[in-house]
This record gives structure tokens, C-alpha cells and sequence, in this order.
């Protein structure tokens, strides 16, 4: 199992904490440890540069695609509930 | 077998990552728990390393701490074409060009480090002398542009290239960026378009497949 701990500082900005919780008793911890933050540092770069920098809630001119389901659930659940904190309404 | 004590996220571990690439040589990895860890200041590790830095090299009895000289073991290896010019004035240079990457890595490394691993550190200051080094480098390149020349030191990609190059591709993640450092970012999409180049986190290959821009 991975996860991370997300916690929003200002609204461009998180302090994030991955964990995880594996069966394997092969693989030294130092290595683990090394490819969750090769996988983390690798991520890093694409969200950073991410524009806009606020999560657009209206697709806009997005041309979504079946992978994208799960983000356009979420965002369309944080609109109906009118969450706005490090989003945006207008379309990218 | 060469084994190459390691951390993914550091500079120097990368610079003897990337020659053993460019030349073919398979490196044997081992994983140190750098951060958060720090088990590179383990009483066990320092029996190696009296230092307590990464990376390290081990080649049956011998080891190296430093990653220039490991640069230097691992292209005269393979021969000689990554050394330079067998001439003083070539050899010289590519000396001064490895102790050169010392002081990037003193600025631009510590900068990242400090605003990466949280390291302390006076962070302008590390960022100005980053800046004061890049233009050096910017200087240097530009100048051997002009001379028609793609590489620090001779004809051909050296040690020295390969020296510099990891601190200032990552300096971005110190906070310093190459957006005033034109021949800096020609010599990186150089290095980047290499044959048998190999990335790291923060430093990606380019993805254009054709060849590197030639000296104005």
C-alpha cells in the first residue's frame, strides 16, 4: 500500500508525506526507500510545472480521457459543494 | 564488479551514474539511506568512508570518495577519450574545470539541498555564489562558442562536461534558474543528447531525437 499525506500551506502550496506499507523482505530498506523518492521527485517535476496553478473546476477546453475519470469526479464533487480553496471556476 | 555506494536524489551520485553510462560500464548499486536516514553518517559507513559522504566507489582495494576522481577511474578505463587532450595546457584545464564542480556543488548543490532535504544554510548567499559560478561557466562556454567549440576542454565531451553538468541542471531545484545562462542551456542540451545518456529525477533527456544544436 502507498499513500501520501497532503497538507495545503497557502492555496500553491503543500507539504506533502508519502508512506508505504509493503510484504517484502528481500528488498533492503535503503533501496525502498531510494525508489519512492526517485517515483515522488519524478511526479514533482510534472506538478510544479502544472498551469494553471489552481485546479480548474470547469473543464473548459480540456479534452478529457478515459483516465481522467476519476479527477473530473472529484473536481465536479468539489464544486457541487462549492470547494474553492486552490481551484478556480473559470476554465483554464 | 565496481560498486557505487548511491543515493538517487544526489548530484554527485549521479555524475558517476551518468560516465559509467556514457562509457558502458554497468556499475554495481547499492542503496544508502541517505535522507531520511542519514546512514551515510553511520559509524559502519564512516569505517569505509571516514567522511561520511556519498557516493563511494569501491573496485576490489580500492576506493574512492571523491567523485572526480572517480570520473578520472572510470574514463581512463575505458581508454582515453574522455580525459581531453594529452597536451599540459588540456590537462590543466580539465583539472580546474573538476575542481570547478567542487564549487558548484558548495552552491548551487547546497542551495538545493537546503531547499530540497531542508540542509541548513544561508540561502541567498548560496544562491548568489551559485549565480556567481554559473556565470563563470556561461563566460567560459560562451567564449569556446565562439572558438567554433561545443565542450569545455577540447573536441569532444570530457570529464570535465560531465563533472559540472549534474549541480547545474538540478539548479532549478535550488531555486536558481538557467534562464539568464544561454550557453549553459546549449552545452546541457549537448550533454542531454549524448548517446547512452541516462536521467535522474529533475534532470530529463530531450525529447527531440535529433542531434544538439552545433557552435554558432
Amino acid at each position: 500500500m502507498i499513500g501520501i499525506f497532503v497538507q495545503p500551506l497557502t492555496e500553491e502550496l503543500c507539504e506533502v508525506w508519502p508512506w508505504l506499507a509493503l510484504f517484502d523482505d528481500v528488498t533492503p530498506q535503503a533501496e525502498l526507500i531510494a525508489f519512492q523518492q526517485m517515483i515522488f521527485l519524478q511526479d514533482r517535476s510534472i506538478l510544479e510545472n502544472q498551469i494553471p496553478r489552481l485546479l480548474p473546476l470547469d473543464p473548459g477546453m480540456e479534452i478529457p480521457t478515459q483516465a481522467d475519470m476519476t479527477s473530473i469526479a472529484y473536481r465536479r464533487w468539489l464544486k457541487k459543494r462549492g470547494l474553492t480553496y486552490g481551484a478556480q471556476m473559470v476554465a483554464a | 564488479m565496481i560498486r557505487l555506494y548511491d543515493y538517487v536524489l544526489s548530484a554527485s551520485c549521479y555524475k558517476v551514474r551518468l560516465m559509467a553510462a556514457l562509457l558502458g560500464v554497468k556499475l554495481d548499486l547499492e542503496a544508502v539511506d541517505f535522507h531520511p536516514g542519514r546512514a551515510h553518517k553511520s559509524p559502519e559507513f564512516r569505517q569505509m568512508n571516514p567522511a561520511g559522504t556519498l557516493p563511494v566507489l569501491v573496485a576490489d582495494d580500492l576506493i574512492l570518495t571523491e567523485s572526480t576522481a572517480m570520473l578520472v577511474y572510470l574514463a581512463r578505463s575505458a581508454g582515453r577519450d574522455w580525459l581531453g587532450p594529452d597536451t599540459p595546457q588540456a590537462m590543466a584545464q580539465v583539472q580546474q574545470w573538476l575542481a570547478f564542480s567542487g564549487r558548484l556543488a558548495a552552491s548551487l548543490g547546497m542551495a538545493r539541498l537546503h531547499d530540497m532535504l531542508i540542509y541548513p544554510g544561508d540561502i541567498d548567499a548560496l544562491r548568489h555564489d551559485g549565480h556567481a559560478a554559473l556565470r563563470e561557466l556561461e563566460a567560459a562556454l560562451t567564449e569556446r562558442r565562439f572558438a567554433g567549440r561545443d565542450w569545455l576542454v577540447g573536441d569532444a565531451p570530457t570529464i570535465a562536461d560531465i563533472a559540472c553538468f549534474p549541480n547545474v541542471a538540478l539548479s532549478q531545484d535550488g531555486g536558481v534558474t538557467l534562464n539568464d545562462y544561454p550557453s549553459v542551456r546549449l552545452w546541457s542540451r549537448r550533454i542531454r543528447s549524448l548517446e547512452r545518456f541516462v536521467e535522474m529525477p529533475g534532470i530529463h533527456r530531450l525529447h527531440e531525437l535529433r542531434p544538439a544544436p552545433v557552435a554558432a
